[in-house]
């Protein structure tokens, strides 16, 4: 877990909202992360962002919780502007007015869904199997 | 013509069994469902907007573990619970490619 904290790039990159066409190259600059964000975030775009942005969630991604080892989230934005955040490991979404506020919105279904896995894990073999899983990912800081 | 947030949860709810979901703390409306032999299915009900568009319906509908056709013939009543439990049995979309 230590590791995690240590390897997270103190800055971010982060896509800009100015795109005027959506699904449309979306360009990236070196910014400053939002003050919301600016101190848990660690965002990377891979180098196939340009088509279809992904972000690069590790470390700390709130106050009380952190992602454990690299986790890809695809960015879109949709034809009214509108942005969804999704990966394609465990189905999660979320999505918001900007990319930044689709991003926030993922992380809290994100562990909105480790909570709900946490409460079945306990009765249902399925869901641990599952649970444990999203472990190796996300943890709370406890 | 796009279905509204709320049409969706009683569709689910209603016809396919899902039951809300607890033990979560954000205002996210999530839903579940447990079918026999197979991982909990999980889908949330995104009411960032009035009606849920195609890209969001595609998302709802591999929480679903469904093609997003088969997920508008939920919510229109052209499938009915049988037909969801045949089809995440034998061809879910995405598989559970997470081994347990």
């Amino acid at each position: 877990m230590e590791t995690a904290f240590t390897t997270a790039t103190p800055y971010s990159y982060w896509p800009t909202a100015q795109t005027s066409r959506p699904h449309s190259k979306v360009r990236f600059q070196l910014s400053t992360p939002s003050p919301l964000l600016s101190e848990y975030a660690s965002v990377t775009p891979t180098p196939s962002s340009m088509a279809q942005p992904k972000l690069l969630l590790l470390g700390r991604i709130t106050s009380d919780w952190v992602m454990l080892q690299p986790f890809l989230v695809t960015l879109e934005q949709e034809e009214d502007g509108y942005w969804v955040a999704s990966d394609d490991l465990f189905q999660v979404y979320g999505d918001g007015d900007t990319a930044e506020a689709a991003r926030q919105d993922y992380i809290v279904a994100l562990i909105d869904y480790y909570q709900i896995l946490a409460l079945k894990a306990e009765a249902d073999p399925h869901s641990e199997g599952l649970f444990r899983h999203l472990q190796h990912y996300l943890r709370p800081l406890a | 013509m796009p279905f509204k947030p709320a049409e969706i949860e009683a569709s689910l709810q209603g016809k396919f069994g899902f039951s809300p979901a607890e033990g979560h703390s954000s205002d996210h409306r999530w839903y579940e469902l447990c079918l026999p032999g197979l991982q909990p299915i999980l889908t949330m009900v995104s009411h960032g907007k009035k009606e849920i568009d195609a890209n969001i319906e595609g998302k709802m509908a591999r929480q679903l573990r469904v093609r997003a056709p088969f997920f508008r013939g939920m919510i229109r009543c052209t499938k009915n619970r049988d037909d969801y439990c045949r089809q995440v049995h034998e061809d879910p979309y995405p598989p559970f490619d997470i081994r347990l």
